[in-house]
């Protein structure tokens, strides 16, 4: 998510091209992590790279290892090598999630890519303060699905209790503290979900973002670090 | 000239020789037959402990770099990507393509000129701490001497991230700059210059523990015959002091060069995003870019810059040894 701190950022932007115009009118009061360190990081620069690139390709690579399609990555690339300049000094990137908040605590920026979670969690503890505000924008970042497998060679006796394991994470009330505790999103429809709930989450759609698959994740990484810093 | 209490009469010059045989007898043979047997698989031992967890991960990576990627290398094959394989003898597919890679060679550059520079104030710094105390002993030179070793006593990635506090935007550091009037003037987080501040901090302790005891071994009498003739501080340091502690100076340079080559927590979190240090660019590459191949080759190369640090080592101790002759 979009991390700002609303005593100084008065009117955050809402969308990714916003976001790339603030950054440049704002040079060095943004950060964002090296992706190899840091999911927060990575989803921005996915969410960079997507923008530039044909949905089908990014669809494709959100399941299937096909390198040939990170040629897509260039223009993502460049603007992102562009932004050096641009972003927390001078193209100085924090190794890791817990780096950038803390320069979001301390003021050293106003505005950050973050974990939901994480950011919520510190939001909560005093670590950032409570002008600090988390936003989405659109498109929305890529998250980090949480799955639950279940091996195809269960026994059929035992699938009736996975049923009934699974329905019951599944259920309202356990997607609900989902969303309070952890501050996730739920699995299942935002209709379906408690008022308070239905609030929160129907302003930001049901738009997804896909992350792309580890190992195309892996070589982004890699781009990164040779044609960003 | 009046002097302290009348010294030991020490020899001058004291000697790192062995110490005195104890009831042996000229001409009588080291430990033989069954006893001597059994020591020397005593000793055998940890030779052997190196050489199963150590060497044979070692064998296995230079397979792997030279691209046999079956047998014992299936498993991380299989699971890394970007692997470049071969047949026979092997192939050096993957070290030509990790040498000609930017970010390494910038690595390679970065490691280099940060040990050197590291070493050097490493060296310089504890010479200085220790000699001084040494000539010319006082309440707060001996404070200065505690000081330094006291980082020992911290945990590497407490005062990595310490020091990125302290030396960061809105750090300690940056705010006596701010009411100076000079912003950003002691901003060195992410700066290859605070990998060398910081590298200075975890390495100074050793270095000052091993010349204070090079130092100890230098005789009370000689700085009192060089005061005698009324050779200065500076100079007393230059031509008394310094040539004996030839050996730890070596030592220390050659410590800390090997110290900083293979540092992974400092230049991790005080480091900038590039150039990297070769340590961090080794455990990312097999981490992140999920590389294990490309990960071993850069290894290697930390290995081979380790080597010529040895040499150094083994060249200046080797004609120390001539000298003495």
């Amino acid at each position: 998510m979009l991390a700002y701190n609303s005593a100084t950022v008065t009117n955050p932007p809402t969308t990714l091209d916003g976001l790339v115009s603030w950054i440049e009118a704002h040079p060095g009061k943004f950060a964002y992590c090296n992706p190899a360190d840091g999911g927060s990081g990575a989803y921005f620069v996915e969410n960079v790279l997507d923008s530039k690139m044909p949905a089908s390709a990014v669809q494709t690579l959100a399941f299937n290892d096909d390198t040939a399609l990170e040629s897509d990555w260039k223009p993502g690339m460049s603007l992102l090598h562009q932004l050096n300049a641009d972003v927390y000094g001078n193209g100085t990137y924090p190794t890791g999630n817990t780096q950038v908040l803390s320069l979001l605590g301390s003021g050293a920026v106003q505005m950050a890519t973050v974990w939901s979670d994480q950011g919520t969690q510190a939001l909560q503890d005093g670590q950032l303060p409570s002008t600090v505000k988390l936003v989405d924008i659109s498109p929305a970042f890529p998250g980090s699905p949480v799955y639950l497998g279940v091996p195809k060679y269960t026994p059929p006796h035992q699938v009736t209790l996975v049923d009934a394991f699974l329905n019951f994470v599944l259920s309202v009330p356990q997607q609900a503290k989902i969303v309070k505790k952890v501050a996730g999103f739920p699995a299942i429809a935002v209709t379906l979900m408690t008022p308070t709930v239905k609030s929160e989450f129907t302003p930001l759609g049901e738009a997804e973002s896909l992350p792309y698959s580890a190992n195309i994740g892996s070589d982004m990484n890699k781009a990164w670090q040779e044609e960003v810093p | 000239m009046m002097s302290d209490a009348p010294t030991l009469t020490a020899p001058a010059r004291s000697t790192h020789s062995n110490p005195p045989a104890l009831g042996r007898r000229p001409g009588r043979r080291g430990i033989a037959g069954p006893r001597g047997g059994r020591v020397a698989l005593l000793a055998l031992l940890p030779v052997a402990f190196l050489a199963v967890f150590g060497g044979i991960p070692v064998v296995l990576s230079l397979l792997l770099v030279l691209g046999h990627t079956g047998g014992p290398n299936q498993a991380v094959s299989e699971l890394g990507q970007n692997e470049i394989a071969g047949r026979g003898l092997g192939t050096l597919g993957a070290i030509t393509q990790v040498l000609r890679d930017k970010v390494f060679q910038q690595s390679v550059v970065a490691t280099v000129v940060v040990l050197l520079v590291t070493s050097m104030v490493v060296l310089g710094g504890g010479l200085a701490i220790t000699v001084w105390h040494r000539l010319r002993p006082s309440r707060p030179t001996a404070l200065l001497q505690f000081l330094a070793v006291i980082p020992l006593f911290v945990p590497v990635v407490i005062a990595s991230f310490a020091l990125w506090t302290f030396w960061g935007d809105r750090g300690a550091a940056d705010s006596a700059a701010q009411l100076a009037g000079v912003s950003h003037a002691l901003v060195f987080s992410g700066t290859l210059k605070g990998v060398v501040i910081a590298e200075v901090w975890v390495s100074l302790p050793f270095a000052v523990l091993l010349l204070r005891s090079g130092i100890a071994a230098v005789s009370d009498s000689s700085l009192d015959a060089a005061r005698d003739v009324g050779a200065g501080t500076l100079r007393t340091a230059r031509q008394i002091v310094l040539p004996q502690l030839r050996r730890e100076c070596l030592v220390v340079f050659c410590f800390t060069a090997v110290g900083v080559l293979g540092s992974f927590t400092v230049p991790y979190i005080i480091g900038p995003s590039s150039p990297l240090l070769l340590g961090v660019d080794a455990a990312t590459t097999f981490t992140s870019y999920n590389e294990p191949q490309q990960s071993a080759v850069i290894g290697f190369a930390i290995f081979a810059l380790a080597a010529v640090v040895g040499c150094v080592y083994a060249v200046g101790s080797r004609s120390r040894r001539v000298a003495a002759r």
